[in-house]
């Protein structure tokens, strides 16, 4: 019964709610505690928050004036004893000028996880919680210190490995324009998942018009391409984003004994990896990290030799190398450059690197030619093509002029790639977060279709439609009842 | 001079609201008053004559469970039966009963005249009054027009379409809630001393045919199914031969003769103002509203076995009499038809359900209870189930017990409550099963296992009616042991239960091959196969109610100003303000509540959550 809007009688309320946030708002009375820094260097920050710390003065003695530091005495008193813990530099941040809004003490002292262990059970005892995942930020955003898509933006920062210096700070950066843009994009996707569950409930309350059905279930599932069109390719931005954002990964690969771990070991100036003149020696990966002419950090990877990988010949003897050969073919995934050494003495390898390109069509490839000294350049029938002849060297004697091939080309492929990212500034660019929810909408989206198909009672198309309608409100975080919140904010490490 | 007399309830109205709602307060053993203008109209079928429809169908089963009348009589009154939705899945499947509009009134006005603790007046009423008891006003007592006076501590009203109703058919207007009856204007004035602000709302209904000038050769028959579903538990006492319904279609020739009268519907012209129930429109407006539409399906259904009146669903309207006559005469089948009655609007007064709290009981009166039609809802089954809910909550009431608080997991009935009570509607109200978010749980076939528990700790249900619901527990349990220890080869290497046979989408009960023949109702088998088909669905749902009585922890207080809040819009605040909700959870089911309104009124006004108390939340 197309004719009539159906959609303003949904269910109003959604049958899911999560409790995560209700947990840190019970826990908003008691003060917080937590490890901020890494263990294992030279200094530990713990970091305390609470809306009264007076009772940490029992352990650090008075508190320097608010925003100011001071050298205080760490000490842990129980009744049976009374002793030094630790020598400590304390800050405190007072109400509302904290990163919480609560009062905050941090406390940086030794590295030592047997000391930070016995600070942290000293705060406990006396009366402190330790905080959950993401607890300091959630207080932050409850006392209006932060905004719940900065919360949002700064989790991607943290979970994004090895993020690349100008993508971070275009996250940090990231402005309200970007976000109207998602915003508009996934509303639309929202008043179509309206629409679509309107005419198959109609289809389903007026059951009577039999008329109308057919074509209201049809209009439903072209909605619900339309909506799944939209979302995979905001989907798709993110991994392209997320693919270049992150430090590039340049995998060194190579026919067995073409030259790879020698040209490593020339990049790095150490003995890396260990080279051997038995085929397939290199039995793990080795990963190092650097830094190109242009000043560009950079990971290199060196991987086992590959071997006929087109064959998958993999037999028993070789187990342990075929193990480290998949892997290699694992870290192709992850890579951005490929890094391939041949030998100028032999072309077969070209079958292998045709492969690897067809299977890794986005990869960017450095080629880089061994034993140049072994072959007679002059002779024409030699293989080598005249146009390589700058990519040929000789790994023993022309050392310094092979590294700064490498680390000069590695500038050239970044700084076109560099530009990509450019581009997508202008994207509609979601976090992680929203990456999540919208692979489930994609899901629910596409149980919807069997729904609609017939292969499932079309009744459940309600359900998987209001959860496509709820998730996407999540996404945009429009709904506190779903308690998305909680789930920003779970997904933080301890202590931020 | 009249009388005066006592009861624990009076209940105004005796429509499909009104009979519930008295039935509910007497089985529970409060005498009770329920007054009409006329005994013989007692559940009468103002408009269409069926029971049921998708989501309808599921209230009446509800209404039965809990010991109501309307699923009994519409079986006993049953002239044909068909289930819908049979294909779209078991949740939305519903059974539609027409029923013979005499024998259902007749039949309900005599049983309601044998129930116990229940007296039927025939009277009209002249309004009710109240008393001041510390600051707070409580309901005295119920003024007849003969001057007798009803001395009670609560009233259920539910005067339906007769508050101020007023019938409209093309330039002629009669005062009255229907047809043949009169209006009841003094109640809408006492309503309007206790601070309650009516709202006018319009409905309609379609001309009624006589059967003898219809050429019914011409048309489609529709048949009922040969199988004939019972909205009931309880063993049904008789059955009524069966007929069929007959199907045609308006044409543009329809179309062109009501289009050309458009200025004549008062409708159109503005003097009908209340809003109609858009999902029952006047043919009149679906002309106007799809243009393009070149025809609308009517069916023509028989309203009853010795009745000469034929009601044509979908043909409702305000237009004058001679126009009703003309466009129908252009319809095939009907072109010789003769009108009994023609068809009519009627404007009548309404209670903002927002006004009342979720037990039913008036904001602003203590003992003031509405129910019904009057709530801003259509529909016979809404109003049953609405009088069932009153009449529970007055008899808890007059017990000085806690309402029940609408549980939107187990009913469509408490969703219907709910919706009205916490979100309110501007327009007629109709059930949907889209309403509700627990649609795969709330089913026709277990409606008896969801509110039986609620009837029988109210002590609502009969001894017959425990003695069957007993008997398809058992015969379910007894059903599935059966499904678990049979087995049924699938393939060379594996044989499973039948009951794991079940869960695969393409089969059903009737594939598994199983003698049923000692009697296993319909109703126990199609649950069976939902218990298997939809366990992991319906776990999955259990789950989130959990998680959703955890949410309800948070309660408000609105002692507290919300006025000057920084980020809180005002109109956030004035509905704060007129809904007074009381947990987090009903705040967030105010429309236009954003999260970050609802995380600053928390912050504010935030009570406990769990063992915190309102200080530690106070930032």
């Amino acid at each position: 019964m197309s004719e009539i809007n159906h959609t303003e009688n949904f269910a109003t309320k959604s049958a899911t709610v999560n409790s995560t946030s209700l947990n840190y708002i019970k826990r908003l009375g008691t003060p917080i505690a937590a490890l901020a820094s890494g263990l294992g260097g030279p200094v530990a920050i713990v970091r305390v928050s609470g809306k009264d710390l007076s009772f940490l003065k029992q352990s650090i003695g008075s508190f320097p004036k608010a925003g100011e530091h001071a050298l205080r005495k760490f000490r842990s008193s129980t009744l049976e004893n009374d002793f030094l813990l630790d020598e400590v530099l304390v800050l405190y941040f007072k109400a509302p000028h904290s990163f919480t809004g609560e009062d905050v003490i941090e406390i940086q002292g030794h590295g030592v996880p047997a000391l930070v262990d016995s600070m942290l059970a000293e705060l406990q005892r006396l009366g402190c919680e330790m905080a959950m995942a993401g607890e300091f930020s959630f207080r932050a955003v409850w006392n209006d210190k932060m905004s719940l898509e900065a919360a949002s933006r700064l989790q991607m920062l943290f979970a994004t490995e090895g993020l690349g210096a100008s993508s971070a700070s275009r996250l940090l950066s990231f402005t309200k324009s970007h976000d109207s843009k998602i915003q508009a994009l996934l509303s639309d996707c929202i008043q179509s998942t309206l629409k679509a569950r309107g005419r198959v409930e109609a289809a389903i309350d007026f059951a009577e018009a039999e008329e109308e059905q057919a074509e209201d279930i049809a209009g439903a599932s072209e909605r619900v391409a339309d909506i799944r069109h939209t979302l995979t390719q905001l989907i798709n931005t993110f991994e392209v984003f997320t693919q270049n954002a992150s430090i590039p990964q340049v995998v060194v690969a190579g026919l067995p004994n073409a030259g790879k771990s020698t040209l490593l070991n020339v990049l790095c100036g150490s003995e890396r990896s260990i080279v051997s003149a038995l085929e397939g020696t290199t039995r793990d990966y080795v990963e190092v990290s650097l830094k190109s002419l242009g000043g560009r950090n950079f990971k290199l990877i060196d991987t086992a030799g590959l071997r006929n990988l087109s064959e998958h010949s993999m037999d028993a003897h070789h187990s342990v190398e075929s193990l480290g050969i998949k892997k290699g073919l694992e870290l192709l995934g992850g890579a951005q450059i490929l890094l391939w050494v041949w030998d100028a003495r032999s072309q077969t390898h070209l079958e292998q690197l045709n492969f690897i390109k067809k299977s890794h069509p986005s990869l960017r490839v450095i080629e880089i030619g061994s034993h140049r000294d072994l072959v007679n350049l002059a002779d024409k029938n030699s293989d080598v093509a005249e146009s390589r002849v700058e990519s040929l060297f000789s790994f023993v004697h022309d050392q310094k002029k092979l590294r700064e091939f490498v680390l000069t080309q590695v500038d050239l492929l970044e700084a076109e790639r560099e530009l990509l990212l450019n581009d997508l500034n202008d994207e509609a660019l979601i976090s992680q977060r929203q990456r999540a929810l919208l692979s489930e909408v994609v899901v629910e989206l596409d149980q919807t279709q069997l729904c609609l198909n017939g292969m499932r009672p079309l009744e459940l198309v309600g359900d998987h439609l209001r959860e496509v309608e709820f998730k996407l409100r999540q996404v945009l975080g429009q709904d506190l009842g779903e308690d998305y919140i909680g789930e920003i904010f779970s997904q933080f490490c301890l202590g931020k | 001079m009249g009388t005066q007399s006592n009861f624990d309830a009076v209940v105004i109205g005796a429509g499909h609201a009104g009979v519930e709602a008295s039935r509910a307060l007497a089985a529970r053993g409060f005498s009770t008053a329920l007054i009409t203008f006329d005994k013989k109209k007692v559940g009468a079928m103002s408009c269409n004559p069926a029971i049921g429809g998708v989501a309808k169908s599921h209230l009446v089963c509800e209404v039965d469970a809990l010991g109501g009348m309307m699923g009994r009589v519409a079986d006993m009154s049953a002239i044909q039966s068909r289930r819908l939705n049979l294909k779209k899945g078991p949740a939305v499947r519903s059974t539609r009963s027409q029923c013979d509009k005499d024998h259902y009134a007749n039949t309900m006005s005599f049983l309601m005249s044998n129930v116990e603790n229940l007296q039927l007046i025939e009277a009209e009423v002249a309004g009710f009054d109240w008393i001041d008891v510390g600051g707070s006003r409580k309901i005295s007592q119920v003024r007849l027009k003969d001057g007798s006076i009803l001395k009670t501590r609560s009233v259920v009203l539910t005067a339906g379409t007769f508050m101020r109703g007023l019938m409209f058919c093309g330039d002629e207007r009669t005062r009255g809630g229907r047809v043949g009856d009169s209006a009841a204007d003094s109640i809408s004035e006492s309503i309007e001393k206790t601070g309650h602000k009516l709202t006018r709302l319009k409905t309609g209904t379609p001309a009624r045919l006589d059967s003898r000038s219809i050429d019914f050769s011409k048309l489609d028959t529709q048949w009922g199914d040969p199988e004939k579903r019972q909205f009931s538990w309880r063993p049904l006492e008789y059955r009524l031969p069966q007929l069929s319904c007959y199907l045609t279609y308006t044409n543009e020739r329809t179309h062109d003769i009501i289009r050309a009268n458009f200025h004549r519907t008062p409708l159109f012209s503005g003097e009908i103002q209340g809003v109609g129930p858009r999902y029952c429109p006047s043919v009149e407006d679906k002309i106007r509203r799809f243009p393009d539409r070149a025809r609308h399906q009517i069916f023509l259904e028989p309203e009853g076995l010795s009745s000469n009146f034929v009601y044509p669903n979908g043909m409702s309207t305000s237009l004058p009499a001679d126009v009703q006559l003309e466009f129908l005469r252009s319809i095939e089948g009907l072109e010789r038809v003769e009108l009994l009655r023609p068809g009519y609007a009627v404007e009548y007064d309404s209670f903002d359900p927002m006004e009342l709290d979720h037990g039913f009981m008036s904001k602003y009166i203590e003992g003031l209870f509405t129910a019904g039609q009057i709530n801003r809802t259509s529909g016979y089954e809404e109003a049953a189930a609405q009088g069932l809910w009153a009449g529970i909550q007055a008899g808890l009431w007059l017990q000085e017990k806690d309402f029940i608080f609408p549980d939107r997991s187990r009913s469509y009935m408490e969703t219907l409550v709910d919706d009205l009570t916490s979100v309110g509607t501007l327009e007629p109200y109709r059930m949907f099963t889209s309403r509700s978010e627990y649609r795969l749980h709330l089913r026709e076939d277990n409606a008896a296992e969801r509110m039986f528990g609620l009837g029988s700790q109210l002590g609502l249900l009969g001894d017959d009616q425990m003695r069957s619901f007993d008997l398809a527990q058992q015969s379910l349990a007894d059903s599935i042991v059966r499904l678990s220890s049979e087995r049924i080869r699938i393939d060379e290497n594996r044989v499973i239960s039948l009951f794991e046979y079940l869960r695969r989408p393409e089969v059903c009960w009737e594939d598994l091959g199983v003698d049923w023949s000692d009697g296993v109702d319909d109703r126990v088998l199609e649950r069976l196969e939902v218990k298997a088909k939809y366990e992991g669905y319906l776990s999955k749902q259990d789950l989130e109610l959990k998680r959703l009585r955890e949410a309800k922890e948070m309660e408000l207080d609105l002692s507290i100003s919300l006025r000057d809040t920084p980020g809180l819009s005002m109109e956030v605040i004035e509905k704060v303000e007129k809904y007074r909700p009381k947990t987090l959870l009903e705040l967030s089911r105010i429309s236009g509540v954003t999260p970050s309104a609802l995380l600053t009124i928390a912050k504010k006004a935030g009570r406990k959550i769990g063992n915190v108390s309102r200080e530690t939340l106070q930032s």
